[in-house]
């Protein structure tokens, strides 16, 4: 392994930084299509979630032309703004309570389709229902394959701190969902 | 039918199976949206100059000639340690680089920086030395020695980059003295630049790019301490609903923030949002340091604190300043109690629809001072606190928890225009300063700082105005009489070697003054007290002319006289032959006047070129004093000194007490 290598994407955003258009084209590119996926889950929305790295990169530009933005960790810097663009979106948009229809019965001719689309809406509620730092572990960790230590950077938080919030993030699914079930069953 | 967490557990791993599946992206959108980047990419343009970089250009700049600088100072700390003793020490202070003394100037600035155990102080020396090197450098213009600019040059350059450096740590550990220094400094450098600028007309070619280089310098540590005032000035902060947001600035509740590279966004705010802004001030514009979105709706209101310096009415008519933030106060502000400028408050205040604020209260925090106060030592009085161009005066200044000392270093913002020639500290509060004002001195007020080891005090002002007599002639020379009114001894014996304390009235004695006795008699040195104040160290010769003859002090074209000197020979025993202050131990006579050798131990509470501070006398240090060991502040010594008719001590031998 060359040890002298640059960092690809060290390299890219020096590139950037510099307003190269092919570099920021490249950035869009590899970018755009996680942070889709990573906003789509949580808002559940493709307009929305398309609003979301819009705006994610709208921002991103911004910081660039201010001297500012990320300085080593490209990736970190972008989900970490998607983070937050989703934090204000569920603020200004609440989401239902769980259960969606407190009366409603899960019989069985519910087809499975119908079922997992509500396990997926639930699951999107409970996440909504985390806190801010909770969503963020529990997403990067277990929906985006992330690293602790990738988080650790994304959130700015030690790595211990990023084990705390997992830890305490997924009993509190565990509990909305337990609960969820029950209103289901 | 309950379920375990166990089970849940299992469920949500599942589910996260589950949910990693996403819907496929519309193409289309996806492209539109790419088209929609890669045009606002064109739109925006290339990014603005970031502070960053103009750091980073700033130390590149200074490195530059960093090296060149420091081999210059090596090789004068090590002619200055060569050359040692401390009498030489005042008589350097004028001296231009080429001339013998200069290395011992530029190693005293060294040795005042290796003993200060502070940054601050450091970086108030720094702000001294720099004056000085641009002094130097008109004076060498003045007298066409122009092959000598680089050194000045180069040891400016140094010093700025010691000083961006102490400021830069300010900055870095978010110091409140930062921005003091900055404000400081951009003034000097402001002067600096005009100077420089006007030296670059007058060189040849060949000294062109010296002087050049310095401005090069000068401009780019200005333009980085001007962007980082903005940086640092955070001071206040200001909460309201968030109305616009551009890359440009943000408006809040109609109060418009400029945003700088280092502004930063938490919570990523948009309009409507409520916000806080972490602001400065810097040339009347607020400039946000950060804008924080808040999750409470907050009336929209100014919290600033700071010392207050202006006091306008309690009528909504002038304002009040606190930093540099303007503010009004009318019968509806709450006062708690009665803030003084330079008292430390707290003010709490709304914006009104024409953009200025009104206080709605205002604490005085007596127990609470900046962190940067945590002395509060301070200049209460100058005493005369004006001066005239082209003037030297005496001034007092009186200070309050002060603990001056000979060592106190007192300076001038801006320093332009002023030279300290000396200073005399009678007591921990009360400095005399003897003090010259150039005839080119901008006028107006000048704050003054006196700095003694790690305690800086100021406060109070200095102005400097016009002469009182009409120049014009253009000469720019003060009316008055001038004539010497003392001289102590006035007489001496032949072969005697005697040290005279000569008394000026109107006079402007300087480093440069001439003094002259007639024939026979050799004036070995000559040291400044003030301008109307200086002593001498005399040899008679064993053949001189017998009688009375008069004494002259020459400074530039003033021509001061009036006093005589009586020489007796030796042989009469007239007076008793020569006295202690025989250098030369030819005779072992009285003094008629009577000077009183007294010896006793103590320990060096300071040392300054001039004068040491030893078992709280103050002790005057001369060419001739004898100074065994080396030593250094907190050394026990043993002293043997001469008492003068004027009550003062002058050394004649210090050692160590052990040694």
């Amino acid at each position: 392994m060359n040890s002298n290598l640059v960092d690809p994407e060290k390299a890219l955003l020096l590139r950037a930084r510099r307003w190269d258009k092919q570099a920021l084209a490249e950035i869009y590119d590899l970018f755009s299509p996680r942070l889709f996926r990573y906003s789509l889950r949580l808002l559940g929305s493709s307009p929305v979630a398309e609003e979301c790295v819009a705006d994610t990169f709208e921002r991103f530009l911004l910081a660039l032309r201010r001297g500012g933005g990320p300085q080593e960790y490209l990736q970190a810097y972008l989900y970490r703004v998607a983070h937050n663009w989703v934090t204000d979106y569920y603020r200004r948009n609440p989401l239902p309570d769980l259960p969606l229809e407190p009366n409603l019965q899960v019989n069985q001719e519910l087809d499975k389709t119908m079922v997992e689309t509500m396990q997926t809406e639930s699951l999107r509620n409970a996440l909504a229902g985390l806190t801010p730092d909770q969503r963020q572990v529990i997403v990067l960790k277990y929906l985006e394959g992330w690293a602790n230590e990738q988080i650790s950077l994304a959130i700015s938080k030690s790595i211990g701190a990023v084990k705390a919030l997992q830890h305490r993030g997924l009993l509190n699914l565990q509990k909305m969902l337990i609960k969820d079930q029950a209103a289901l069953k | 039918m309950n379920i375990n967490p166990e089970e849940a557990y299992l469920r949500l791993r599942y589910l996260f199976q589950r949910f990693r599946i996403t819907p496929q992206r519309d193409p289309e959108v996806a492209a539109r949206a790419r088209d929609q980047f890669l045009a606002r990419v064109d739109a925006l343009g290339p990014p603005r100059p970031s502070v960053v970089g103009a750091r980073s250009r700033l130390a590149k700049a200074l490195a530059a000639s960093r090296s060149l600088a420091w081999a210059v100072a090596s090789i004068l700390l090590a002619v200055a340690l060569l050359l040692g003793g401390t009498g030489v020490a005042y008589a350097s202070q004028n001296a231009l680089p080429a001339e013998p003394l200069y290395p011992v100037k530029i190693a005293i600035e060294d040795l005042q920086l290796s003993l200060s155990s502070d940054e601050a102080v450091d970086a108030y020396l720094l702000l001294q030395f720099i004056q000085r090197r641009v002094n130097e450098m008109t004076a060498l213009v003045g007298e066409e020695r122009f092959e000598y600019i680089s050194i000045p040059v180069a040891r400016y350059n140094d010093s700025l980059l010691q000083l961006a450096t102490i400021i830069i740590g300010y900055l870095d550990r978010d110091d409140p003295r930062a921005q003091e220094l900055i404000s400081l400094l951009s003034e000097a450098l402001t002067n600096h630049e005009i100077v420089l600028s006007t030296l670059l007309e007058t060189v040849p070619a060949s000294a062109s790019s010296d002087i050049e280089l310095a401005i090069h310098v000068s401009k780019e540590v200005s333009q980085s301490a001007e962007i980082a005032q903005v940086e640092t000035s955070t001071t206040a902060e200001f909460r309201g609903i968030l109305d616009s947001l551009t890359d440009q600035g943000a408006v809040v509740c109609g109060i418009a923030f400029s945003f700088t590279s280092g502004s930063d966004f938490e919570g990523s705010p948009i309009p409507g949002d409520a916000v806080k802004v972490e602001f400065g001030v810097a040339g009347g514009r607020f400039f946000a340091d950060k804008v924080e979105r808040e999750d409470e709706q907050e009336e929209c209101e100014l919290r600033v604190q700071g010392l207050l310096s202006a006091r306008g009415d309690g009528l909504g008519g002038t304002p009040w300043v606190v930093a540099g933030i303007e503010f009004l106060v009318d019968p509806t502000t709450e006062l708690r109690g009665d803030p003084q400028v330079g008292d430390f408050i707290r003010v709490r205040a709304v914006p009104l629809s024409d953009g200025r604020f009104l206080a709605a209260r205002i604490e005085t925090e007596v127990d609470e001072v900046p962190e940067n106060a945590a002395e509060i030592a301070e200049v209460k009085n100058i005493e005369p606190d004006k001066g005239q161009r082209g003037q030297t005066m005496n001034v007092e200044i009186t200070g309050e928890s002060t603990h001056f000392s000979a060592a106190s270093v007192v300076t001038f913002s801006p320093a332009e225009g002023i030279i300290v020639n000396s200073i005399i500290a009678n007591s921990p509060t009360s400095l005399i300063v003897n003090l010259s004002i150039a005839s080119t001195a901008s006028l107006g007020d000048r704050q003054v700082i006196v700095i003694t080891q790690e305690e800086v005090a100021s406060r109070e002002n200095f102005r400097i105005e016009e002469g009182d007599t009409e120049d014009t002639s253009g000469e720019g020379e003060e009316v008055g009489e001038v004539k010497l009114i003392d001289a102590d001894p006035d007489k001496g014996q032949q072969g005697q070697t005697l040290a005279i304390v000569i008394i000026g009235e109107g006079t402007h004695f300087d480093l440069n003054s001439h003094v002259s006795l007639g024939t026979g008699i050799t004036v070995n040195s000559i040291s400044i007290q003030s301008s109307t104040r200086l002593t001498i160290n005399v040899s008679i010769a064993s053949n001189a002319a017998l009688g009375d003859r008069g004494i002259t002090v020459a400074t530039g074209s003033e021509v001061a006289g009036g006093k005589e000197f009586r020489v007796e020979s030796a042989t009469t025993g007239e007076s008793g032959g020569g006295g202690v202050g025989d250098n030369g131990g030819n005779d072992g006579g009285q003094e008629p006047d009577a000077v009183e050798e007294v010896r006793f131990t103590g320990t060096v509470q300071s040392m300054s070129s001039q004068i040491w501070m030893i078992g709280g006398k103050q002790v005057v240090i001369t060419p001739q004093t004898e100074i065994k060991d080396n030593i250094n502040v907190g050394d026990l010594v043993e002293v043997r000194a001469l008492l003068q008719p004027d009550g003062s001590l002058v050394a004649a031998r210090i050692e160590l007490a052990d040694s």
